[in-house]
């Protein structure tokens, strides 16, 4: 029966029944069937012509889709007959707490049944009179209008499957689940078989059902039917232990070697004004770092103005990487508070509490061992809180105490070298850092004569006090060439007699090329940490004392270069890359020369400056 | 509006095309288009034209006509060659667009901010039921598409000749009827 009923078709009508399945298997998978379809999901539609891309099997009914579903592809081998109905069922599917969709445990919300009906009075030729237009085949032309007849009809038929899958209530949760990445809860699934298996009386009191009009053939017809749930009550709502969605951090400092340069080249103003707009970026960022816990890599003396006067800001994403990173450091961070609770002078970091805090992020940017000098953020770096993080103490101590201004350009000019430290890795650190007392130099005389005498208190002897009091206005002037400037060193550079006359911009490029091109502290460092941290006072008072002491000396290199920098303010950014460069040199042989020779501790009082 | 003669004429343009779902968010539906550029100009200029007639003539019905037809030159005569239109099938869309109204006066604050919500629940009911309907109404296209098709004609390479009428502005009460009166004249 079914070959005698499948014979009497002609072929070309055969052919459009078989493609008649294939294609409603495409149509109710391609937005039934997530994760298949998903392949394809983005696949774009070239709107100008549909025929571009199209597959052979496309244009069967003049209707392009995505690629076949993986259901599809051996559909054509799964088919044995088009007698055969074809039934898919949509499953929903509920994940239980193993995270695995229970099969065979889903509700069937949808059940579409394709099949060729046969005619039960036509089989064959020449049973009667009564059916001659039906049966008749005897010219192609009679085949061929049966023909187009059954494809248009199919044709119009497929365009209202088509929209019908994306009325029923299915199509919502089949986006949603095929949208979305989060893991959810429910999974939609699809059974494909031959046979109707009848729905229970509950099922089947629930469901409705939807036919379409069949499409009429020589010996049958083709018909198309839905049963469908009309409600479908599920919560799609994603699972506790979804992943947090990608958020967009608006406040993300990102590379400094990057964000440096942009808010340092985008702002016309001093050269400290951009690094105080990163400066708030960053302060918004590691003040709720700051804020959230006691662990957070923040100086006590800013931590606790940042957490009482700054609002919390960023997402948890922004903290909690800092947060994560410094919770391996967060020992290393507590020492720090611990070797230094207080600044000896009240350092107002509620001043400048943007000072501060900007060390954080950039030293957990840096990744954890950055050892900043000013080091109460323990900047995340890698070494222990051991007294050798005194020089870094007193330096971040400096650096605080530079907030002291009530001028918040000084915490940028901090926060300017941390900055440059945090960007050149440790080149800056090398330079500017506790070992090498260029920082403290210029820390030392960066800091108004209220942070000079914090920063002796803090580190050095009274000699080194009062060296760096008296090496004040001469180290000012190093700054300023050296780009390292704010509005207080401006005053102070007025102060001593000195004035910036550098574009903020330039010089603030200039300081951020040469830390890019400053060398790696950081494996200088941590060997030196330890060692050298003892002699970072005793280094800085070798350097104070030969200064004060002897123009002539081995330390002529840094007298010399102080002298070099008494030169005319207005100096290229290569001179003061040059002079950094000096500094460098300069630190190199106190470090070697503070090995060898015995410290001398007494610094006389009233010293000179050591200047040309 | 747009909704509706997509979804007609997706049902009636039977060259290859490859459809392109829309959502209109308003009413929470995913209806199809052909995907065809020029169709859908086309309907949006219609639309845009509509829509000015329904801001002029406000509260009134109106009918939209979606029109099939094929061209066939009539009997060619020594005075003109007119081709005449022999439709095969006419959509009416039918429409009653009502404005919003605007709210009355309130005696407190608290009478207008329980207005103001209640507006917006109202429209928010309104806007379910118009989806609800417009879904009714895309069923009923689709029953009426499949129902007869042995009227259309051959699938060719490009769609069917079509015209979209409309209310035009200088109609008077009759609507487009005054056009499709002088059509049936003239023909």
């Amino acid at each position: 029966m079914a070959a005698i009923a499948a014979a009497s078709e002609p072929p070309m009508v055969e052919q459009v029944i078989t493609e008649f399945f294939a294609k409603s298997l495409h149509i109710i998978l391609e937005s039934r069937s997530p994760y298949e379809s998903s392949r394809n999901f983005m696949r774009p539609s070239p709107p100008s012509s549909p025929l571009s891309g199209s597959q052979p099997r496309d244009r069967w009914f003049n209707l392009a889709l995505r690629d076949c579903p993986a259901a599809l592809e051996n559909f054509d081998l799964w088919r044995q007959s088009n007698l055969e109905p074809l039934v898919i069922d949509i499953v929903l599917l509920h994940r239980d707490n193993t995270s695995t969709t229970t099969a065979g445990g889903g509700k069937i919300i949808e059940r579409w049944v394709v099949q060729y009906e046969t005619c039960k009075s036509g089989s064959g030729n020449g049973n009667g009179g009564k059916n001659n237009g039906r049966k008749s085949r005897n010219n192609s032309a009679e085949d061929h209008s049966l023909y187009r007849t059954t494809y248009q009809g199919s044709t119009v038929l497929f365009r209202s499957l088509h929209l019908v899958v994306r009325l029923l209530p299915a199509y919502n949760l089949f986006r949603e689940l095929n949208s979305s990445g989060r893991i959810r809860p429910l999974n939609l699934s699809h059974k494909i078989s031959s046979f109707v298996e009848p729905f229970t009386r509950a099922e089947d009191a629930e469901m409705k059902h939807y036919s379409f009009t069949p499409i009429e053939t020589l010996f049958g017809r083709l018909s198309l039917s839905v049963s469908y749930v009309p409600v479908l009550e599920v919560s799609i709502a994603s699972e506790p232990t979804t992943p947090m969605p990608t958020e967009l951090i608006m406040d993300y400092v990102g590379s400094p070697r990057t964000d440096f340069l942009k808010k340092f080249n985008s702002l016309p103003s001093a050269g400290i004004a951009p690094a105080c707009v990163a400066m708030t970026r960053r302060h918004s960022w590691s003040i709720e770092h700051g804020s959230g816990t006691s662990a957070s890599p923040s100086p006590p003396t800013i931590s606790e103005p940042c957490g009482s006067s700054q609002p919390c800001i960023p997402s948890l994403t922004t903290c909690s990487h800092p947060h994560n990173a410094s919770s391996s450091g967060q020992k290393k961070y507590t020492p720090f508070e611990e070797c230094y609770p207080s600044p000896p002078l009240s350092p107002s970091p509620s001043h400048s509490p943007s000072a501060s805090y900007p060390k954080n992020p950039l030293f957990r940017y840096e990744s954890a061992p950055v050892i900043i000098p000013t080091g109460k953020v323990g900047g995340g770096s890698g070494l222990p809180p051991s007294p050798c993080w005194k020089g870094k103490h007193h330096l971040s101590s400096h650096t605080g105490n530079l907030a002291p201004s009530p001028d918040d350009n000084s915490n940028v000019r901090k926060d300017l070298v941390r900055l440059g430290e945090f960007e050149s890795g440790k080149a800056l650190q090398k330079v500017l850092s506790f070992s090498k007392d260029d920082l403290g130099y210029f820390c030392g005389l960066k800091l108004t004569r209220t942070s000079s005498k914090l920063f002796i208190m803090d580190e050095l002897d009274e000699r080194e006090l009062a060296f760096a009091w008296e090496d004040r206005d001469t180290i000012i002037d190093q700054l300023n060439r050296a780009d390292i400037s704010d509005r207080e060193e401006q005053k102070m550079n007025q102060d001593a007699g000195g004035s910036f006359t550098r574009s903020p911009a330039a010089a603030i490029g200039a300081l951020v090329r040469l830390l890019k091109t400053a060398p790696g502290l950081r494996e200088g460092v941590q060997p030196d940490a330890a060692p050298i941290s003892p002699q970072e006072p005793s280094s800085v008072q070798k350097v104070m004392a030969e200064e004060h002491g002897s123009i002539a000396s081995g330390s002529t290199v840094a007298s010399s270069t102080v002298a070099s920098s008494s030169l005319s303010k207005s100096r290229s950014a290569a001179d003061a890359l040059e002079e950094l460069k000096k500094y460098k040199e300069v630190k190199e042989s106190i470090l070697a020369r503070g090995k060898t020779q015995p410290t001398d501790t007494k610094l006389g009082e009233g010293h000179t400056d050591v200047e040309p | 509006m747009r909704c509706i003669l997509h979804t007609i004429f997706f049902h009636r343009t039977l060259t290859l095309v490859r459809p392109k779902d829309v959502d209109c968010g308003l009413f929470e539906i995913t209806y199809v288009q052909c995907g065809l550029a020029d169709l859908e100009k086309e309907v949006d200029e219609k639309i845009n034209q509509f829509i000015a007639w329904v801001e002029k003539h406000p509260n009134r019905r109106s009918q939209v006509c979606l029109s099939f037809f094929d061209e066939k030159n009539k009997n060619p005569c020594w005075f003109s060659n007119k081709t005449e239109r022999i439709y095969w099938e006419q959509w009416f869309i039918n429409l009653h667009v009502i404005s919003p109204k605007g709210h009355g006066k309130s005696h407190s604050s608290k009478a207008t901010t329980d207005l103001g919500g209640k507006a917006l629940e109202e429209t928010s009911s309104r806007r379910a039921a118009l989806g609800l309907l417009i879904q009714e109404v895309l069923f009923q296209i689709i029953n009426f598409a499949n129902e007869k098709k042995d009227h259309i004609p051959l699938i060719s390479d490009r769609i069917f000749n079509h015209e979209i009428m409309i209310p035009s502005s200088s109609d008077s009460v009759f609507g487009w009827n005054a056009d499709v009166l002088r059509r049936v004249l003239n023909s």
